[in-house]
């Protein structure tokens, strides 16, 4: 059952969810006066306006601060692009594998 | 009834090409291209033909000479091995057919040495026996060696070099095997060798076992054997990158299950234990330093190596829950596709912006709507979002490790989430950043093998009952008692 009809189904689903997302834009536009005012246009948040630029995401930032919250740099000291440290993780993987297939052979 | 696998025509067909190239451009330079285009549209339609066949009759083989197997070289395809040329010629075809714009010096060499990666790549699926398999890995290796050094610069040459060393180890470590495993069971041919080894006994026979896994593994560059992919990705010419980490690796992963499934029937505990591992930390390890990258290129490769770990845990699930191996083909499948498709937009990218260091990128939304949208579509299905054929194999990974071992699950989510966060990251430095960059035109021989990939992508994400079906059956055959009958009759 799964494999005949899950994805299919889901797909189903979601493209009609598209449609009607789709329907009701088309339906706002219709709606929405045709005059915007232009206090609508300005950017602001509890009461000050705000330049877009400050609204922008440091991305740089961001994925810094990620990877260093989950210390996901210390990943990086292992691909140091020694080929050493490659042939090391190669023979290590090597040998654990063939460990494991001839002790429980 | 057909018996002769036609698409074993690819690999004389390519091999030629890869000779007739140097020939031809001494008096005609400007025909180099289209010759290796031609030749693996051929090998293509071949295969689409066996293909066609082989779903229908399970499994077609030839005897060369006709000298009986075991003696002499056996020639047989099956729905995996066909499901690969198929592939194989397939992203072949799109690769050469974008370097007819994007290699502009040293074609000669540069055709005729990935008709012979070509060749190596096809006859791993063509052959039926051991020995012929790792004939053919050297030709694609060496091949590949060779074009890794292809741009002459500081870093090729050095990426070429530790490729070479580290490649011939893997090399050396398959003809170890192969010649452990000949001393304990007597034979090469796999179908032989699948009868032979149930009988045979001693510690030899795992030994030579693991010996070949580790050097296929390797090939297929999964963790703790995938270090030299982001080496060698960053700096080859971009449409043999993605012939590299599609095909490359997904040969890789194929020597692998025709050695542990068909050959040696392995189902046991430990097996499947280790492949999860090794699918877990690649699918974690390619993640997070995907995520510190920006060379667009490593940064794929990286992206490539996570992507083969959900194939090889959902492949060693497969033997406590057969969903995983179905999974794992389809999303193996779903790899190449949308894999080929980021390698060919990044190329765009390096063709046009001259580097592939995304802090120097920016502003490529505007540039053509065509690598926008299918960079979008694209990194869309590496993520997993529904209505793009990765998601399709992915719900597939997610059921399956849920029936099994609901951990995994919870790993292959975070994964994905990390898989969106350094996609959003391509995006964000190369396609929308400060720059403004003019619109431009894609030449039609880079355009349109992307356009297919991304209508690929598409297509098995909201309708992927066919691919399901074919994996299903791919799957289902995993077992190797028809290979045996097929082969040894």
């Amino acid at each position: 059952m799964i494999l005949g009809f899950l994805p299919l189904n889901i797909a189903a689903v979601l493209l009609f969810l598209f449609a009607v997302m789709g329907l009701m834009y088309w339906a706002s536009r219709k709606v929405r006066p045709e005059k915007k005012s232009r206090e609508k246009e300005k950017i602001y948040a509890c009461g000050e306006n705000i330049s877009p630029g400050r609204l922008e995401v440091p991305y740089e930032s961001f994925y810094r601060i990620l990877i260093r919250m989950f210390g996901f740099e210390s990943f990086k000291r292992w691909h140091s692009g020694d080929i050493n440290d490659y042939l090391t993780w190669i023979i290590t993987g090597m040998v654990m594998l063939i460990m494991v297939l001839v002790l429980t052979w | 009834m057909v018996t002769f696998p036609l698409s074993f025509y690819g690999i004389p067909i390519m091999l030629a090409a890869a000779f007739i190239i140097p020939l031809v451009s001494l008096k005609k330079e400007k025909m180099v291209p289209y010759i290796g285009v031609s030749a693996c549209l051929a090998s293509f339609f071949l295969a689409a033909l066996t293909f066609i066949d082989v779903l229908e009759f399970g499994i077609l083989t030839h005897q060369m000479e006709g000298w009986p197997a075991p003696f002499g070289i056996t020639i047989a395809v099956d729905n995996l091995s066909m499901f690969l040329v198929f592939m194989i010629n397939f992203i072949g075809f799109a690769a050469l057919a974008f370097s007819t714009k994007f290699i502009k010096e040293r074609r000669t060499k540069y055709y005729s040495l990935l008709c012979l990666v070509l060749v190596g790549l096809l006859g791993i699926a063509h052959t039926g026996d051991i020995f012929n398999m790792f004939v053919f890995f050297e030709i694609m290796s060496i091949s590949s060696y060779a074009l890794t050094s292809y741009y002459r610069n500081r870093d090729s040459i050095e990426a070429a070099m530790k490729y070479i060393i580290m490649g011939s180890i893997a090399t050396s470590i398959i003809l170890f095997g192969i010649a452990f495993i000949y001393s304990a069971a007597g034979s090469l041919n796999m179908a032989d060798l699948a009868l032979r080894i149930p009988a045979a006994a001693g510690p030899v026979l795992p030994l030579g076992l693991g010996l070949l896994l580790a050097g296929f593994l390797f090939k297929a560059a999964i963790f703790p054997f995938h270090a030299w992919k982001p080496d060698v990705a960053s700096v080859i010419p971009v449409p043999f990158a993605t012939l590299l980490a599609t095909a490359g690796s997904a040969i890789g992963i194929y020597a692998m299950l025709r050695i542990a499934f068909t050959v040696f029937s392995l189902t046991g505990f430990w097996l499947h234990i280790s492949l999860i591992v090794m699918g877990v930390f690649s699918m974690v390890f390619g993640a997070v330093l995907a995520l510190q990258q920006y060379n667009i290129l490593r940064l794929l490769a990286y992206s490539s190596i996570s992507q083969m770990g959900f194939v090889v845990m959902s492949l060693g699930i497969g033997s406590v829950n057969a969903l995983g191996y179905t999974a794992g083909i389809f999303h193996l499948f779903n790899i190449m596709v949308f894999d080929a498709l980021l390698f060919l937009c990044a190329g765009i990218i390096v063709y046009h912006a001259g580097t592939a260091d995304m802090r120097k990128l920016g502003g490529f939304g505007s540039f053509n709507p065509i690598l926008f949208y299918s960079f979008v579509i694209a990194m869309l299905s590496s993520v997993g979002i529904p209505l793009f054929n990765g998601f399709s194999s992915k719900i597939l990974i997610y059921i399956a490790t849920l029936q099994t071992y609901p951990v995994l699950t919870v790993i292959s989510l975070l994964v994905s989430v990390l898989t969106l966060g350094y996609m959003l990251k391509v995006y964000d430095l190369v396609f929308l950043g400060g720059k403004k960059i003019s619109p431009g035109r894609i030449h039609r021989s880079m355009w349109i093998p992307m356009a297919v990939l991304a209508a690929v992508c598409l297509f098995f994400g909201v309708l992927p009952n066919l691919g399901m079906a074919i994996s299903d059956a791919i799957a289902s055959n995993l077992s190797n008692a028809m290979y045996i009958m097929g082969v040894l009759g």
